[in-house]
C-alpha cells in the first residue's frame, strides 16, 4: 500500500505526533496536592457589595472577615472586633472595639477606617449586601480601633446581621477606583474588587476565572492563626472552587477523587451509592435548611386565608421525609433557640380541608399554578408529592417549569406573574431567628418575599423583635409570630433539612468549632487534609 | 481569478452586511420580549430601589425599544456589545476568553470527522455492498441518531471512570498553566510558544469532547464522502486508469477522492459553525469554559447583551464559513465559477 518511506511518514507522522505529544501530557499528572477541590453553582460574587446568594458568602468567608462571627454554640462571637457594646442597651447605638493587629492580606493592618469605609461602600452602592446594612444611619470612626454605628431604628441583633458585612482593605480598594456615579469615590473600586482580593480572611484569591473557577492559597498570617488538629491533618493551602453543578459529572468527579467536598443535591439513591464507596462519606455540617412552599396571598384563589388552610390540610410533608433524611419543619427553623417547638403544625387531614374550603370564597376547583424551578432535586420532589396531594385532594393543578433562575426571580417581581405556589429553600443567613423573618418575612414580593404577605401587624412584631433587648422577651415575640404565621398559612412547611454532602474522609471536619450557618458551614479554615490518607486512596 | 475572488468577497460582503442588521433587530427584539426583570435578577432582591432605578436607567431599559436599539447597535459596531448581567463584565471580554475554547473543540472535532468519515467513506465506497459498507453505514446512522451529548457521558463513563485513561474536565490538568494568549486555544498556543507539554495535555482533554460532538458529523461526511465516490468511480477516466493497470489504491486516493471532496469541504464549513452552536450539552458535561455554554447560560439567565452577542456572533460564523466554503471549493473545482455560486 505504501510505496515508499516517503509516503509512509507522510501517513504515519502525524498520528505518531500526535501520539508523543498525547504521552508527554499523560506525564505531567499532578501528584498528591494539598488542595480541597468543591463545586458550587456560577457565578460567583467575590465583592461583599454584591453577595446575594448563598454561595456567595462561600467566597467571602474565605477572603474576607466580619467584626462578629456565627458561633458553633449559636448566636455571634467576636471577630474583627473583639467587644462590642448597645448604648444604653437601646440597640440604636452601637460601639464596636476592634481588634489590633489583624492584617490585611497585603500585610497593612485592619482599622477603623476601613470598616467605615466598607459599610458606607456597601449603603452607596445599594447593591446585593444592601439588606444587610440598610438599618444603619450613621458610622464613624471613633479612634482607630473603635466604631460608632448610629441606626435609623432599634436593631437589637445588630451584631448578628452583619456578620457576613465584610471588611475591606480602603486603601487598596481607593487605588483602583474606576469612573461611577459616587462622586469622586467613582464606581468604589466595584471593577476591581470583583476580580481582586481587598480582604483579611484565612485564604487568599488567587485565581479567578469568570464563571469557571476561584482558587485560593492558605493566608499563614491569618489574625486567628492556625491551629495543630494533630494526627497527621494540616491546615488545606488551597482550595478550588469549580462551577459546576451537573449532578453525574459530579458524582463521578467524587468517585475519581477529583471533587473532594460536593454540594450538588443528588437524589437518595446517588447519596447511598457514593456513601458505600470506600473512602467517602456523607457530611451534614449546614444546619437547619427549611423548604417551604410561599403561597401568593395577592393572587385568587390564594389570597383568601380559608383556601391557603385548605392547602396545607390537603398536603401530607411527611412523604418527603425518607428521601433525604428530613423532619417536620418550622417556619424559625430549629436551629435558633427562638423556634417555636410547640407551634401546632398542619397534618394531612381531609375533614379539616373541607371545613376551610367551606369557609373560603373560592370554589375547590379554582385553577391553581405550582411553579417548579428545574435543577434542583429538593425542588423535583417537592413539587411532585404537592401536586400529586393536590390532585388527589380535587384541587385543580398546574405544574409549571422554569428554567434558571432569571425567569423566577423576574417573575416574582409581581404578584400577577407570579404562579400561586413557589418552593423555597431557606438556609440561615446570619445566626439569629431575624434571618428567616427580616429577610423573608418583613418584605413582600421577589423571590425571598414571593408570600406577597404584606401585612403591617406582622411586621410590626417583627420590628419589635428586633428591637427588643431581652432575649426573653424576644424569643416570646418570635415565638408568637410563629404561631400567627401558621395560623394565616401564606406558606405551605415542607420539612427541615440538614442538607448531605458527600466528602472524600480525608477531609476533617472541625464540627465542634464551626458553626452550621450558611458560610460559615464551608469556611475551610476549619478543615484539614490527611494527605497521607490521601495518597493511599489515590494508590500513591 | 484573484480578481474574480475579490469580486465575489465584496459582494457578499454587502449582503452580509444586511442579513446581520436584520438579525441583529430580530435577536434584540426577541431577547427583550421575554418578560424577565434582569435588573432585579442581576442585582439580587435586597438592593436598594435607588440601586435598581439606577441601572435601569443606565441600561436605557425604560426606553422604548428603537431607542434601545439605537443605544445598543451604536455600541455594537464599536465592538461593545454592553455588559453582561451574569459575569459583570465587558460582554466582548467574555467572548474573548470563552470563543476560542469551542472554536477548539470544533476544529478538533472536525479533524476528527473528517479524517474518521473519510476514511469510513472510503471504504464503503471501495467494498460497495459488502459487509463493509454495512458496517460503515451503522457508524454513521449511530452518528447521527445519537445526541453527542449521550456519547460525552457514555464515553465519560467508560474512558474517565471506569479505565480511568482520560480526564473527565476541564481544559488543562490542574497543575499545568495554560500557555501565554495569542489565539486563545491552548494546542495552537503551545505549539507557537514551544510548550510541548502543554500540548499534549490540551490534547488529552480534548479528545473525549470532541471525539463526542464531531461523531454526528462522521456520519454526514462518510456518507456524502461514499456517494460522490461512487460517482466518480464510474467516470470514464477511472477506467481509463484501470485500464493502464494502475493499482486500485492508487486511482482511490489519488484520482478520485480529490473530487470527491468537493461536497465534503462544503458540509465542513456548515458543519463548523453548526458545531459550535450545538455544543452546549458537552460543554456542559465536560465542564469545558466554551462559547456555546456561555450562551445557553445567558439564555437561561435573561443576560440580555449576552445573548444578543452571542447570536451576532453565530450569525457572522455562518456567513463566514459559507464565504470561505464558497471560495475553497472553486479553488477545488476550477469548473465551478464564483459568479454561478453567488
Amino acid at each position: 500500500m505504501f510505496r515508499s518511506r516517503n509516503t509512509k511518514m507522510k501517513v504515519f507522522g502525524p498520528v505518531l505526533l500526535v501520539v508523543s505529544l498525547l504521552l508527554i501530557g499523560l506525564c505531567t499528572q499532578a501528584e498528591v496536592e494539598n488542595i480541597l477541590i468543591t463545586n458550587d453553582v456560577s457565578p460567583f460574587a467575590c465583592d461583599p457589595a454584591e453577595i446575594m446568594f448563598w454561595n456567595h458568602y462561600r467566597s467571602g468567608v474565605l477572603m474576607y472577615d466580619g467584626l462578629t462571627y456565627p458561633a458553633a454554640e449559636g448566636g455571634v462571637q467576636p471577630h474583627l472586633a473583639e467587644s462590642w457594646e448597645s448604648m444604653a442597651g437601646t440597640g440604636y447605638d452601637w460601639i464596636f472595639h476592634l481588634r489590633q493587629g489583624v492584617k490585611f492580606h497585603d500585610g497593612t493592618e485592619v482599622t477603623a477606617e476601613d470598616v467605615v469605609f466598607s459599610f458606607q461602600r456597601t449603603l452607596d452602592l445599594g447593591l446585593g449586601a444592601y439588606g444587610l446594612v440598610e438599618p444603619i444611619k450613621e458610622i464613624s470612626a471613633i479612634d482607630d480601633y473603635t466604631v460608632r454605628f448610629t441606626l435609623n431604628r432599634a436593631v437589637s441583633v445588630f451584631p448578628a446581621v452583619i456578620t457576613y458585612a465584610f471588611i475591606l482593605n480602603k486603601d487598596l480598594v481607593m487605588q483602583h477606583l474606576g469612573p461611577g456615579d459616587h462622586g469622586e469615590m467613582g464606581d468604589y473600586g466595584l471593577e476591581w474588587v470583583r476580580y481582586n482580593d481587598a480582604g483579611s480572611g484565612p485564604y487568599t484569591l488567587e485565581v479567578h476565572e469568570v464563571n469557571m473557577k476561584l482558587e485560593f492559597e492558605r493566608f499563614e498570617d491569618y489574625f486567628l492563626g492556625w491551629p495543630d488538629y494533630g494526627d497527621n491533618l494540616v491546615p488545606i493551602e488551597k482550595v478550588r472552587i469549580i462551577a459546576l453543578w451537573e449532578p453525574t459529572t459530579a458524582k463521578n468527579l467524587v468517585i475519581d477523587r477529583e471533587l473532594d467536598v460536593t454540594y450538588s443535591t443528588f437524589p437518595q439513591s446517588t447519596f447511598e451509592e457514593l456513601d458505600a464507596i470506600e473512602g467517602i462519606d456523607l457530611n451534614a455540617v449546614n444546619k437547619s435548611h427549611v423548604l417551604v412552599f410561599h403561597l401568593n396571598t395577592q393572587k385568587k384563589p390564594t389570597d383568601d386565608v380559608h383556601f391557603r388552610r385548605a392547602l396545607n390540610y390537603a398536603f401530607d410533608a411527611s412523604q418527603t421525609f425518607p428521601v433525604w433524611g428530613s423532619r417536620p419543619g418550622h417556619v424559625i427553623g430549629t436551629i435558633y433557640p427562638e423556634h417555636n417547638p410547640d407551634a401546632a403544625l398542619y397534618e394531612r387531614n381531609l375533614d379539616k380541608m373541607k371545613e376551610e374550603l367551606a369557609l373560603s370564597e373560592y370554589p375547590q376547583d379554582t385553577p391553581l399554578t405550582i411553579w417548579w424551578p428545574i435543577g434542583d432535586y429538593f425542588f423535583d420532589v417537592m413539587v411532585g408529592v404537592l401536586a400529586a396531594d393536590l390532585t388527589a385532594a380535587g384541587f385543580n393543578i398546574k405544574v409549571e417549569q422554569l428554567q434558571g433562575l432569571a425567569p423566577l426571580i423576574s417573575g416574582c417581581s409581581s404578584p400577577d406573574t407570579q404562579g400561586h405556589a413557589v418552593p423555597l429553600q431557606y438556609a440561615p443567613e446570619y445566626p439569629d431567628a431575624d434571618s428567616t423573618l427580616n429577610r423573608v418575612w418583613y418584605f413582600a414580593g421577589g423571590y425571598s418575599g414571593s408570600h406577597w404577605f404584606d401585612d403591617p401587624q406582622l411586621k410590626e412584631q417583627i420590628e419589635l423583635g428586633r428591637a427588643t433587648v431581652d432575649a426573653e422577651q424576644r424569643k416570646a415575640i418570635y415565638q408568637e409570630i410563629e404561631r400567627y404565621l401558621l395560623d394565616q398559612a401564606p406558606l405551605i412547611l415542607v420539612s427541615e433539612v440538614d442538607p448531605v454532602r458527600a466528602m472524600q474522609d480525608y477531609i476533617y471536619v472541625d464540627t465542634e468549632n464551626i458553626a452550621g450557618i450558611t458560610g460559615a458551614a464551608v469556611n475551610f479554615y476549619y478543615y484539614r487534609i490527611d494527605l497521607n490518607r490521601k495518597a493511599e486512596l489515590l494508590g500513591q | 481569478m484573484l480578481w474574480h475572488i475579490l469580486k465575489f468577497v465584496a459582494k457578499r460582503f454587502l449582503y452580509s452586511v444586511l442579513v446581520l442588521v436584520g438579525l441583529s433587530m430580530l435577536v434584540f427584539v426577541i431577547a427583550r420580549m421575554v418578560p424577565t426583570d434582569v435588573v432585579r435578577a442581576t442585582l439580587g432582591s435586597h438592593a436598594s430601589e435607588r440601586a435598581i432605578v439606577d441601572m435601569r436607567t443606565k441600561l436605557h431599559l425604560d426606553d422604548s425599544l428603537p431607542v434601545q436599539y439605537y443605544h445598543w447597535i451604536k455600541g455594537a459596531v464599536r465592538g461593545d456589545f454592553g455588559i453582561s448581567l451574569m459575569t459583570k463584565r465587558p460582554v466582548v471580554v467574555d467572548l474573548k476568553e470563552f470563543l476560542p475554547a469551542t472554536a477548539e473543540l470544533a476544529l478538533v472535532s472536525l479533524v476528527f470527522s473528517l479524517i474518521v468519515g473519510q476514511v469510513l467513506g472510503v471504504v464503503a465506497a471501495r467494498y460497495r455492498n459488502s459487509w463493509l459498507d454495512n458496517v460503515s453505514r451503522m457508524i454513521a446512522y449511530s452518528g447521527t441518531v445519537t445526541p453527542a451529548f449521550i456519547f460525552g457521558i457514555l464515553f465519560m463513563l467508560i474512558f474517565s471512570y471506569w479505565l480511568n485513561i482520560f480526564p473527565t474536565m476541564g481544559r488543562l490538568s490542574s497543575g499545568v498553566s495554560p500557555p501565554p494568549t495569542i489565539t486563545g486555544m491552548h494546542i495552537l498556543d503551545g505549539l507557537l510558544t514551544g510548550r510541548w507539554h502543554v500540548v499534549g495535555d490540551a490534547l488529552w482533554h480534548i479528545l473525549l469532547p470532541a471525539v463526542s460532538l464531531g461523531l454526528s458529523a462522521v456520519a454526514q461526511e462518510s456518507r456524502v464522502t461514499r456517494a460522490s465516490m461512487i460517482e466518480n468511480l464510474s467516470k470514464a477516466y477511472v477506467r481509463t486508469a484501470r485500464a493502464n493497470a494502475i493499482p486500485q489504491s492508487r486511482i482511490m486516493f489519488r484520482y478520485v477522492l480529490k473530487p470527491s471532496l468537493i461536497p465534503t469541504v462544503a458540509l465542513m464549513g456548515m458543519d463548523f459553525a453548526t458545531t459550535i452552536s450545538n455544543a452546549f450539552l458537552v460543554e456542559l458535561v465536560f465542564f469545558w469554559p466554551g462559547f456555546s455554554r456561555y450562551g445557553v447560560t445567558a439564555m437561561l439567565e435573561g443576560d440580555l447583551f449576552a445573548i444578543s452577542a452571542v447570536v451576532m456572533v453565530l450569525g457572522v460564523m455562518f456567513i463566514v464559513m459559507n464565504l470561505i466554503v464558497d471560495i475553497i471549493t472553486s479553488i477545488l473545482d476550477p469548473r465551478i465559477s464564483l459568479a454561478e455560486r453567488s
